[in-house]
């Protein structure tokens, strides 16, 4: 195993911080190319496809259908302007999902 | 209200042994639904954790990428991040939580002996802070990953079986505690009403 297994998707600036990490980088910039190169990278094996929080929430209906299987995990990363809460709000939705309730302070 | 039944013994023995069936299945999902919940509260606050850490050094690394980027160059910066510096070396396995597959990733020790994968004398000094900040965000990014994986699907099997124990406990447990009801009262009934018949026969035997 190796670190092919791991990308990431974002606009340029974003993701091409990744190349230090030996992460295999998908720029995008707009959500119907992120879409196909989601779907190229669950299809070619990837384990772990890190994605721009913008895009996150566009893809939901295609990041839901992975959500069944153990990989890829698909995991929503901040851009370079900061992070728009979508990795918190997640935190959150499972929470309320699982227990019925936030029990954490807002 | 329980469904309406016929009001025979055999259907009596049948609802109680359904019964005692329902209520060792609730007894078993209801344990299920107590470890998974003790679970996967320890695996939320370490997502949350992770996050709050991801979120704030990821965005540092991108922001000291941009600024190395204005300063060198897009091709010049591509240049020098073309050998990586940390390795996201990891193990790639499943692991089953009360019956739900998860992944498990276990992130390998990387030997990188360098710290900077390129030569300093042409690049900026914000490039070498972004990449210093990734080599030590890799490993938890990658925890993160499958920690954020575990607590999404723990999430939903959780819904699904706090679902079926409330499905079992209000709603099939009562109706069959319902039915059995009514049927023992509706064969008492009939008991009584034979037993009223006897005296009577008796009676009227008796009188002639």
């Amino acid at each position: 195993m190796d670190n092919k297994k791991i990308a990431a998707v974002g606009d340029r600036a974003s993701v091409i911080v990744f190349h230090t990490a030996g992460v295999t980088t998908k720029s995008v910039d707009s959500s119907d190319l992120a879409r196909k190169a989601v779907k190229e990278l669950a299809n070619d094996g990837y384990n772990i496809i890190f994605i721009s929080e913008i895009y996150y929430n566009e893809l939901s209906d295609l990041i839901d259908k992975y959500r069944e299987l153990p990989y890829p995990a698909i995991i929503p990363i901040p851009d370079r302007s900061g992070s728009k809460g979508v990795g918190d709000k997640k935190i959150i939705d499972n929470m309320e999902k699982a227990i019925g309730t936030n029990i954490f302070d807002k | 209200m329980a469904t309406r039944v016929n009001p025979t013994r055999m259907e009596l023995t049948k609802t109680k042994k359904r019964l005692a069936t329902a209520i060792r299945g609730h007894k078993l999902l209801k344990d299920k639904q107590d470890e998974m919940a003790r679970r996967f509260m320890f695996y939320i606050n370490r997502n949350r954790e992770l996050r709050l850490e991801v979120d704030k050094l990821l965005t540092k690394a991108m922001q000291n990428t941009a600024l190395a980027e204005a300063q060198m160059g897009k091709s010049a910066i591509f240049e020098a991040l073309f050998l990586p510096s940390a390795s996201g070396k990891a193990e790639y396995n499943t692991q089953n939580i009360m019956s739900v597959i998860v992944p498990d990733i276990k992130v390998l020790e990387s030997k990188s002996v360098s710290t900077l994968p390129y030569s300093t004398s042409f690049t900026s000094e914000y490039l070498d802070r972004a990449t210093l900040i990734m080599k030590e965000l890799m490993p938890k990014l990658i925890e993160l990953a499958s920690v954020e994986k575990t607590c999404d699907m723990l999430a939903d099997e959780l819904e699904r079986t706090r679902r079926r124990v409330n499905a079992l406990e209000y709603v099939m447990i009562a109706e069959m505690k319902g039915t059995i009801k009514y049927i023992s009262m509706k064969l008492e009934d009939n008991e009584r009403s034979n037993l009223t018949r006897l005296m009577k026969v008796k009676d009227m035997m008796k009188e002639e």
